[in-house]
């Protein structure tokens, strides 16, 4: 691959990470008026799902965004777990080709669910050492916020029947004309070049 | 598997919309007293002791603070989000981006103390109040409650 081949692949991927970016932000903030309905987990699964572990940086740029918005916190830390997760996972189910509804939705709302644990666990204190009464305070503060976890599964169990193949479609139409080399699973770096 | 879909999308979609409707609603007592204190960062605290058989409707913090608002002269104002209602400005207590000044509220109802890393407690008249681990809207009110309202700076 010549040198100059090799530069149009690197910017297409940089223009192509800042796009994903920003439709994970942008997607984040048009539902933000309505409690656990998003589609944050639709975007970086499918993301995941075709472009493999490009979706994980621009997932953590999104993070860093969402950092700068509103500052750091706990959930920053959850974020950096449970997104790139659930990229990587979706990662997995693309290159196993995996195509049922079924299954495609069942990983989501399990993973859904451990998004309401995992929060639960950092904000009560697992990481800081914060440790005393830790599993009675826990279920106090999920038991807290289980009507809103509850809601992000039914909105995600709604969403990806619905929408992940559709867009995974299009987007891997997308990805096979956008790039030269559709089959090279679309890694962080080349090693053709 | 279409109409498994079918049911499954319609069975989501009701449950969704019947939790919002019913989650967090506060409890509050028709009869006793509950005293809310306004206290700056610096300076001396209001306190206003409210009947809560003077208040029609069933609320919470929010009806003491119209309450309190449409007979007593306490001014407040908040943003309305998905989660409930967020205080920007009580009395003289003022939400101030630029200095990084939020409204902050301690409880004496055990049932809204905050149990997550961040809780923190402030002492009023020999009585240790425990920062709300719920938002204005969802918080409980029992009688002889007390609901300390304060800044924090981030």
């Amino acid at each position: 691959m010549s040198l100059k081949h090799a530069t149009s692949i690197g910017a297409k991927k940089v223009a192509l990470i800042a796009i994903m970016t920003a439709t994970i932000e942008a997607g984040k903030l048009a539902l933000s008026a309505i409690p656990n309905v998003e589609v944050v987990s639709l975007l970086c699964a499918v993301y995941g799902y075709v472009f493999g572990l490009v979706g994980v940086v621009s997932i953590v740029l999104f993070v860093g965004i969402e950092t700068l918005i509103w500052g750091v916190n706990t959930w920053v830390l959850s974020y950096l777990i449970y997104w790139p997760t659930v990229c990587m996972i979706y990662w997995l189910l693309g290159r196993h080709k995996v195509k049922s509804r079924l299954i495609i939705t069942a990983v989501i709302v399990v993973l859904t669910a451990f998004f309401g644990v995992l929060t639960s666990l950092v904000d009560v204190g697992l990481f800081s050492g914060f440790w005393d009464n830790f599993w009675q305070r826990f279920a106090i503060y999920y038991s807290r916020g289980i009507v809103f976890y509850v809601v992000q599964i039914a909105c995600n169990a709604i969403v990806f029947p619905l929408l992940f193949l559709p867009l995974a479609n299009v987007l891997t139409k997308f990805k096979d004309k956008f790039l030269d080399n559709p089959n090279d699973s679309f890694p962080l770096s080349n090693s053709n070049a | 598997m279409k109409n498994f879909s079918k049911v499954a999308v319609i069975v989501c979609l009701a449950l969704a919309l019947v939790l919002c409707a019913v989650a967090c609603q506060p409890e509050m007592p028709s009869k006793g007293e509950v005293t809310i204190v306004v206290a700056p960062l610096e300076g001396e605290a209001t306190e206003y002791e409210v009947d809560l058989s003077d208040i029609a409707e069933d609320g919470g913090v929010i009806a003491i603070l119209d309450y309190l608002q449409a007979n007593k002269g306490l001014e407040y104002s908040s943003e309305d989000s998905g989660y409930g209602a967020y205080l920007t400005k009580v009395g003289n207590l003022q939400q101030n981006y630029a200095t990084g000044e939020y409204i902050y509220i301690y409880t004496s109802v055990a049932k809204d103390f905050d149990v997550s890393e961040y809780a923190s407690t402030v002492e009023y008249q020999g009585k240790t109040l425990t920062s709300s681990g719920v938002g204005v809207s969802s918080m409980s009110i029992e009688d002889g409650a007390i609901i300390y309202i304060t800044l924090i700076k981030y």
